[in-house]
């Protein structure tokens, strides 16, 4: 298909185009960013088309875990043979036996079916996957990682999930609307995800995890957390706020806990495939790099710091990122290992 | 296919074989998305609720006769927009309203439901929520399954029962029109 003749209207209609807006497979956010790159000059069709179609994506609402249990239920009462029994006196006994028995067995199926299992969602390099948790809380899970939890959350029970690599997270509030501290509120309302020696409490709320190779870093979106570690014996705890950065290092165990202001949304991007930047300082953009993506960045250009930034690039994958990077400051980007300079 | 189409398949043979805990399964994997979807179309709770049990319950009852499919949950919503059809068809006679119009629905969106909704402002919103309201219903009810269930052009046409080609035109003729109103709204803003 010949892609360089397309008019806005062109990547509004294409179905392929709207697939990677959606953010559906890997495959087609891959192509689109590398056509992007290798099309420079259809950028601005490229991304009108972008802004409208991405203005319509939008999520079902969730429906009250209550309300689905329910019907379920009801269903499952539908499934569930009713025997209609007439019986003679004398043959009473065998066959109240044998109904004994259909719902002994029946009872012994129930209960191994509730019987809790544990769930494990992993996904491979460059795949993204969303999750619906049992209490309606949504997960993004990031590319490598791998999220896992117990399948038997009762209602008003303690939610823990473990997390390896990285993942977003938007909890749905469970607790009563007057319960606003997470601080003080009881376990059974928590969310809780534990990563490495990180535990992080909240109630309701989205936020970032990221646990990779030892390195923790956790960033709030909105809302409130109660970020506990737990090592050598001892547990240190921060309460956060949001647009609040907390790292820890497992190779520098000493250091103490401490947050830092960042821009949140910049650590949630790669959930959307893209990162914006609405004039924002390349100060910012670097510290990103050292945080959100465990670079050492060396910037040998002063100058580079006081410029400002505006517009999209595409950041499922680091390369990409700073090829883009590069390319929008007009900079030389050099990377061996993770260790990057701007020139 | 993707993992999640799958998954829905293999319980859908299970459920073909006589297991009626995978057709629980099923049920509960896709109820949000076929309880939104039904809300979307008539805009009652209760009638969405009834209707995805009959639905359920209807397969089940015809398990012998039901026929292996390729995407579970393009089929569900066609069953269950079926069913909402003769519903609410049913519904307006017992009432005598107005003589039913064959299988369309009043689909209506709020702002909260657009995922980039807290990044953009009010004015914007209501602009975009304008431009979508002009639309046909149909257009608006191709847009939801496009952009907020996924599904490609060949499904909304097994849902909608329409060829692909007119879920093309309803979709392009929406994203233009839409496009008209937002480009109106950039160069008025700045």
């Amino acid at each position: 298909m010949n892609y360089t003749a397309y008019s806005t209207e062109d990547f509004l209609a294409d179905e392929s185009f709207q697939a990677f807006v959606l953010g559906h497979d890997v495959a087609t956010t891959s192509f689109w960013q590398q056509w992007l790159i290798e099309n420079p000059g259809k950028a601005a069709e490229f991304h009108e088309a972008q802004t409208i179609l991405r203005q319509l994506v939008g999520r079902p609402q969730p429906v009250s875990e209550a309300l689905k249990q329910e019907e379920l239920a009801k269903f499952r009462r539908y499934l569930q043979p009713k025997p209609v029994l007439r019986v003679s006196r004398r043959h009473r006994w065998p066959v109240i036996l044998a109904a004994f028995s259909v719902m002994l067995l029946i009872g012994i199926g129930f209960w191994r079916y509730m019987a809790p299992t544990n769930l494990q969602y992993n996904t491979l390099a460059h795949q993204q996957r969303q999750l619906l948790l049992p209490d309606g809380s949504r997960v993004v899970l990031n590319g490598n990682s791998e999220l896992k939890l117990s399948g038997d959350w009762a209602p008003g029970q303690a939610r823990e999930v473990w997390l390896k690599g990285e993942a977003y997270f938007i909890v749905r509030h469970t607790a009563p609307a007057r319960l606003k501290t997470v601080a003080t509120a009881p376990s059974n309302v928590k969310f809780t995800v534990h990563a490495g020696p990180v535990d992080v409490a909240v109630l309701g709320t989205q936020f970032n995890v990221r646990h990779w190779a030892g390195h923790t870093n956790v960033v709030l979106r909105t809302g409130q957390i109660q970020l506990s570690r737990h090592q050598a014996g001892h547990t240190e705890q921060v309460l956060m706020k949001p647009g609040e950065l907390v790292s820890t290092d497992a190779a520098r165990p000493q250091a103490p806990l401490t947050k830092r202001a960042v821009k949140a949304d910049f650590y949630s991007a790669w959930t959307s495939g893209h990162l914006d930047f609405n004039d924002t300082p390349v100060a910012d953009v670097v510290a990103l790099l050292r945080d959100g993506y465990g670079l050492q960045v060396t910037v040998n250009n002063p100058n580079l710091l006081q410029q400002n930034l505006t517009g999209s690039v595409p950041n499922q994958d680091l390369e990409v990122l700073l090829n883009s990077l590069g390319k929008s400051l007009d900079v030389q980007v050099r990377r061996e290992g993770q260790h990057v300079w701007l020139d | 296919m993707t993992a999640d189409e799958q998954h829905s398949a293999q319980l859908w043979e299970r459920f073909r074989s006589g297991e009626a805990a995978a057709l629980a399964a099923l049920f509960e994997l896709h109820y949000e998305a076929l309880f939104n979807y039904g809300l979307k179309l008539t805009g009652d709770e209760e009638l969405v609720k009834d209707s995805i049990q009959n639905l359920f319950q209807k397969l089940w009852r015809r398990r012998e006769g039901v026929r292996a499919i390729q995407v579970v949950k393009a089929y569900l919503f066609k069953a269950l927009r079926h069913h909402l059809v003769d519903e609410t068809k049913q519904l307006k006679q017992q009432r005598y309203l107005f003589p039913a119009p064959a299988d369309s629905f009043e689909v209506t969106y709020s702002h909260e439901e657009f995922l980039i909704a807290e990044q953009t402002d009010a004015e914007q919103q209501a602009l975009l929520l304008a431009a979508i309201n002009q639309l046909s219903s149909r257009q608006r009810e191709a847009l939801y399954l496009r952009f907020f269930d996924g599904f490609p052009y060949e499904r909304i046409a097994e849902v909608m029962s329409l060829n692909t080609q007119s879920v093309r035109n309803l979709v392009f003729n929406a994203l233009k029109a839409i496009r008209k109103v937002m480009k109106v709204s950039w160069a008025l803003g700045g």
